[in-house]
């Protein structure tokens, strides 16, 4: 058994763009392009970016929910780039996913205990009384009373229904499970219950989770990798206490500047101020070159070739034709 | 210097009626707001933001609400008072309100400069299509919402008019929600919750746009987050509410560097702080408004309880440094 649970390599989705009344091919949305990189098992990778960089899509390539356009993913030490339909359902037990809103992922006129039961009935896991005593369990784990299974999910609090969300993730024993913002719905207050409950599950249960988030506050907190993401690329990838103290990438720094503080002292902590200009281009109009460009403060000539992710004397990965002089405090945004 | 006061709610207590009872849900909130100032009503869903902020354009439907006691004094009028014309009236001059879904104040089937100019045309007014409107009305309408979006910073304008909303970002349609509530220059812009379906970069970016403008503009803003850091940056002043009451109020810089009420303290250790580390947030929920606490309503929730707190409602008192806190942990004129 190899240390990482995940081995991507130059993965792809590219969806087609179809125009006109033949539906004739114009084009491809890049929403996932050349991504790469590994995660140990029992560890959290955190994806990072704004709404439409590709977070979603990446996660739901790596879980096969996409044929990948390009690329090989290498899941707990086997090659499931091109897995059939018979195959596919049996890999689905080990990865699961957590959904955003908590209100619309549970189906309200089902019992509790029915949504827990769903996926040990798809998978046809034990009979009726070890099902039983596996949904005590998970309501359980997630810290909830087991009178609320007789419950239906109009009647609980966001967050309670977020732990229902983490509690059928959990059914089926997966090795790897995606954390799409799970809790950018609630708030803060439930928000930590919830970041603890999910860390302390990840220690009992040796659990590997890729966990994505628009909010790099959060990240420090529970991740140890992060990929930053820009239009399908990351842009950034590295450790995350690399990633607080050394950030190089422009993309990253406006991202880390931009978090809304509570007191001096945290804002001290904070790059300066990164304006980004105009909003994130089109996926289907994707910029030459570094695709940052055309928000980029430090833009130059240069900029019009694409940079490689290259590795930094940090240890971090990042693409950015300036990484070296911006570490070095050569370049100040604005001035070149 | 003493501002002037735009608008003060005095003692605002609201109840809705269901066949489960009556909730008794704001109970007793003061809000004053001085001319040309920003202030910003944070606190967990649910604890009655809307409702109150809601009450100021009498759009809160009666019933099943029911103002049981208090005003709100508009330029010294009290609005709860006021006819359907007077209401009308002043959604479409005086306050202008963004919601949160930028979704739903935009109209899919016309275009932005439509709608933008139909904002001030129409005055809050329901379009009437008999009603001719003259040429000059719709260039002076044309131009001001140019003028509008430029101040917006939106580029190309003369382009964005054409658009319909479905072709723009999230965060250009919030852009132009706010446009459109500019569109009058009211004297007071009411923002329940903007941009918070929006990542923190464009949130970032709006809400600087949007501190500028009001600022430059001379309009006064209640700004409602459930987000303190974005409490922090946008205004003036800051009320915390809890349940229905407001139960912490102070200076935006300084309120969060030391906070007083256990709410705001449950609240603040909440937020995961850049260092890494994140308190353990708040047990339990709101409290039911069918039969809240008689005492003070935090009660079941707060980990430094005393037994006078369970039958006396602690009320809003003045600490020394300009701060307004409704616990029994605190008595008047202290620090
Ligand atoms: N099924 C699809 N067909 C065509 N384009 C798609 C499809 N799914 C996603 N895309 C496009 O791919 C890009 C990446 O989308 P994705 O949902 O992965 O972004 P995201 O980073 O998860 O954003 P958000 O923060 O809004 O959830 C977007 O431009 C999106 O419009
Ligand atoms: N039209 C209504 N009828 C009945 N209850 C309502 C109505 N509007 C709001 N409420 C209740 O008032 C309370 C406060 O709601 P709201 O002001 O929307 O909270 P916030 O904006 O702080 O999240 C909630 O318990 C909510 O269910
Ligand atoms: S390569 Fe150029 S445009 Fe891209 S991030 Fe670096 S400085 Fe900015
Ligand atoms: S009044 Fe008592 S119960 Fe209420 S917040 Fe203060 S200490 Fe806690
Ligand atoms: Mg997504
Ligand atoms: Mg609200």
């Amino acid at each position: 058994m190899s240390n990482n649970m995940l081995e991507i390599n130059g993965l792809k989705k590219y969806f087609p763009i179809n125009k006109g009344f033949f539906k004739k091919k114009v084009g491809d949305v890049k929403a996932v392009d050349d991504i790469s990189f590994t995660l140990e098992r029992g560890t959290t990778l955190a994806i990072v970016g704004e709404s439409g960089s590709g977070k979603t899509t990446l996660a739901k390539t790596i879980m096969r929910f996409y044929d990948p356009t390009e690329g090989t993913i290498n899941f707990d030490d086997r090659d499931i780039t091109n897995i059939d339909q018979k195959e596919l359902k049996l890999l689905r037990q080990q990865m699961q996913m957590v959904h955003q809103d908590p209100s619309t992922s549970l189906n309200p006129r089902k019992k509790i205990r029915d949504i827990l039961e769903a996926p040990l009935l798809i998978h046809k896991v034990g009979n009726k009384q070890q099902r039983e005593a596996r949904i005590r369990e998970l309501i359980n784990l997630v810290e909830l009373p087991e009178e609320f299974l007789n419950r239906n999910p109009h009647s609980l609090s966001g967050g309670q229904k977020q732990r229902i969300g983490i509690a059928r993730a959990l059914a089926l024993n997966p090795k790897l499970v995606v954390l799409d913002e799970p809790t950018s719905a609630l708030d803060v207050s439930v928000q930590a219950k919830i970041i603890t409950l999910l860390r302390d599950l990840q220690k009992k249960l040796n659990l590997t989770y890729i966990f994505i988030t628009h909010d790099l506050s959060l990240v420090r907190n529970f991740a140890d990798q992060v990929a930053v993401m820009y239009l399908g690329s990351v842009v950034e990838y590295s450790d995350v206490e690399t990633l607080y103290n050394h950030p190089l990438n422009p993309y990253t720094q406006s991202l880390l500047s931009s978090i809304p503080v509570v007191n001096e002292n945290e804002s001290k902590m904070l790059p300066n101020k990164i304006p980004l200009e105009g909003e994130i281009p089109s996926p289907t109009k994707m910029p030459e070159g570094c695709k940052f460009h055309t928000r980029c403060p430090y833009a130059t000539e240069k900029c019009k070739q694409r940079p490689e992710l290259e590795i930094t004397k940090y240890g971090s990965r990042v693409s950015c034709h300036f990484a070296e002089d911006i570490s070095e405090g050569k370049v100040k945004a604005g001035i070149r | 210097m003493m501002s002037k006061v735009l608008l003060s709610i005095e003692d605002l207590k609201v109840h809705f009626t269901s066949y489960e009872g009556t909730a008794k849900i704001i109970n007793g909130v003061n809000i004053h707001l001085n001319e040309g100032e920003v202030i910003s009503i944070v606190g967990e869903s649910g604890c009655g933001k809307s409702v109150t902020v809601r009450s100021i354009l009498g759009l809160v439907p009666t019933p099943p609400a029911k103002y049981v006691g208090g005003e709100i004094l508009f330029e010294n009028r009290n609005i709860l008072k006021f006819t359907k014309d007077e209401m009308q009236k002043m959604r479409g001059q005086d306050i202008s309100m963004i919601f949160q879904d930028p979704m739903t104040a935009l109209n899919p089937v016309f275009t932005i400069g439509e709608q933008l100019m139909d904002v001030y045309m129409w005055k809050g007014k329901k379009r009437n299509i008999l009603s001719r409107v003259n040429k000059k009305l719709k260039q002076e309408a044309y131009s001001r919402a140019i003028e509008v979006l430029e101040k917006m910073r939106i580029p190309d304008p003369t382009a964005i008019m054409k658009r319909y909303p479905v072709e723009l970002s999230g965060g250009m349609r919030q852009r132009i929600v706010i446009a459109m509530a500019l569109m009058h220059t009211p004297k007071l812009l009411i923002a329940d919750e903007p941009g918070t379906a929006l990542d923190v970069s464009v949130q970032d970016q709006i809400l600087i746009e949007l501190k500028r403008l009001v600022k430059e503009e001379g309009i006064s803003m209640i700004f409602i987050t459930h987000n303190l850091g974005v409490a922090r940056i946008i205004s003036d002043r800051v009320y915390v509410m809890y349940a229905g009451e407001v139960v912490e109020e102070g200076d935006a810089k300084t309120i969060f560097e030391e906070s007083y009420h256990p709410y705001t303290n449950g609240l603040l250790a909440s937020i995961p702080k850049l260092d890494g580390s994140m308190g353990d947030g708040i047990d339990g929920r709101i409290p039911n408004f069918l039969n809240p606490p008689v005492g003070c309503r935090f009660y079941d929730r707060c980990t430094e309880r005393k037994s006078v707190c369970k039958d006396t409602r602690p009320d809003l008192i003045n600490l020394l440094n300009k701060r307004k806190v409704a616990c029994h942990l605190y008595s008047e004129g202290r620090n």
